[in-house]
């Protein structure tokens, strides 16, 4: 069964157009959704979560509906939105005393060693908490209540490195539940790299791509030759180009170019930049 | 919808500590002052906005961004906060009755035929704000609804402060406590109804 099932997703703004995406999160994995600061990343989760109306289309998560109040399906579904609103005046030991009333199956003790593993303090007063411990607390509270499936919007924003490795470790241990899975977005690729098994392009409200990650390594390659060697390339195969004065540097498929012809692994956010660049 | 209860008073502990101390000290001046009625109604409203505050930090702190992503349905954040709201009704109707009868007891020969019908008009004049304002502000946010609010709060400050009104009551009282205690619930509840229709409607 798939964890989130996304067909047709559509979201009309004033200046801007969220186009029929359709993505498929499978039980047991993690989505990485890339796109740049205004690609429709927020407006998709939040569309698919009914928490803004959708103009069209059909989500599924768990394979149920969600369609009107799904207030009940989120117990199941661990939410970061970017830094979590909550008062300035409370404590991270408050919050976990209101999270244990809000939702059925809170784990404090979880919550508290997870913070300790994210180096959060629970004492201080949400106020005093620098930007990238806002985001830990967030991280913590949708980690301590038994979902199954975890929806994280930027989650690593305002996070310094050793954190955000950390932070993947933790989304790792999660996912090696085989019914655990995740859909993050970012724009740090690099983070999304290290842990997705399936990546989604999106740009400008259009899905580019959404493949294994593995598939798109192996389909994809990155070619530095001179420029009369490139030249005999069939143009369909180049994803995208640079020249310098060294020669050319592309980002072509694999399987266009001729054998003999030595490639070295793409990145995703090389094959990312390439894609919203020639697009 | 205990979390949402909890973080509520937790907000209410931190951030109106002053407006119960106001509210004490003008039940305690209205226990022994002869023009006591403007201080027990001004209480009584004093606390009744105290959930309406507690939603405006909701607001500005984006909380209801957040609740959108806990297992809270509209219906149950809304409840949640009307019911915060009578909580507190409740709470500072009682402390204005107390007050109310030790000035009857000390000012009136301790006649004090005239607390049931005193404590209904407490009890309205608490839940008064949130009956009002929550339809709005649920469904313009605090902005819009912070002009509604001075408008209306001024409106029955100065016709409290200016005419004694809830004093002319007391003495010639008609008004019948049961209905209007029940008269006060209905709006509550329909002001509750308008909330949850309006609140999936709110700003995003």
């Amino acid at each position: 069964m798939n964890a989130l099932d996304i067909r047709g997703l559509t979201k009309r703004y004033g200046g801007f157009a969220l186009d029929g995406v359709d993505l498929t999160l499978p039980e047991g994995c993690i989505l990485g959704l890339i796109g740049e600061n205004g690609a429709g990343k927020t407006t998709t989760i939040k569309a698919a979560l009914n928490i803004i109306p959708r103009d069209s289309g059909e989500v599924e998560i768990f394979g149920q509906r969600t369609e009107g109040d799904i207030a009940w399906l989120k117990e199941d579904i661990g939410i970061v939105m970017g830094e979590p609103g909550l008062s300035s005046c409370l404590t991270g030991e408050q919050v976990s005393r209101i999270m244990n009333g809000i939702f059925a199956r809170w784990d404090g003790e979880e919550f508290r060693r997870l913070a300790g593993e994210l180096d959060l303090p629970l004492n201080k007063p949400y106020k005093e908490l620098s930007q990238g411990n806002r985001m830990k607390l967030g991280i913590a509270v949708a980690l301590s209540h038994g979902a199954e499936l975890l929806i994280l919007d930027e989650p690593t924003n305002g996070l310094d490195p050793v954190i955000r490795d950390r932070f993947m470790s933790i989304l790792m241990d999660f996912t090696r539940e085989e019914n655990h899975s995740v859909l993050i977005s970012s724009h740090i690729v690099s983070d999304l790299e290290k842990v997705c098994d399936y990546i989604a392009f999106l740009h400008k409200g259009r899905l580019m791509l959404c493949e294994e990650k593995d598939a798109l390594m192996e389909e994809y390659g990155v070619l530095h030759c001179k420029r009369e060697d490139f030249e005999a390339i069939d143009p369909a195969a180049v994803i995208g180009s640079s020249n310098s004065v060294y020669g050319v540097s592309a980002v072509v498929r694999r399987d266009a170019v001729p054998e003999g012809w030595e490639l070295s692994p793409v990145s995703l956010e090389d094959l990312f930049v390439v894609m919203v660049k020639e697009a | 919808m205990n979390g949402l209860i909890l973080k509520d008073m937790y907000m209410m502990k931190k951030y109106f500590r002053f407006s119960w101390v106001v509210v004490g000290i003008f039940l305690i001046v209205g226990a022994i002052n002869e023009q006591f009625s403007f201080y027990h109604a001004y209480s009584c409203m004093m606390g009744g906005i105290v959930p309406i505050s507690v939603l405006s930090f909701d607001e500005k702190e984006r909380w209801m961004d957040y609740a959108d992503t806990l297992p809270l349905s509209a219906n149950t954040i809304v409840r949640s906060k009307y019911l915060f709201g009578l909580i507190f009704s409740l709470a500072v109707t009682a402390l204005a009755i107390v007050s109310y009868m030790v000035n009857c007891m000390k000012n009136r020969g301790g006649d004090l035929s005239s607390v049931p019908a005193m404590a209904s008009v407490f009890f309205f004049l608490s839940m008064l704000p949130a009956i009002l304002l929550m339809p709005v502000l649920f469904r313009f946010g605090v902005e819009k609804g912070r002009i509604l609010y001075y408008v209306l709060f001024g409106t029955l400050f100065a016709i409290v402060a200016l005419t004694g009104i809830t004093d002319s009551f007391r003495p010639t009282l008609r008004l019948n406590p049961a209905i209007a205690l029940i008269a006060t619930v209905i709006l509550w509840i329909v002001s509750l109804l308008l909330s949850q229709a309006a609140y999936p409607k709110r700003p995003r």
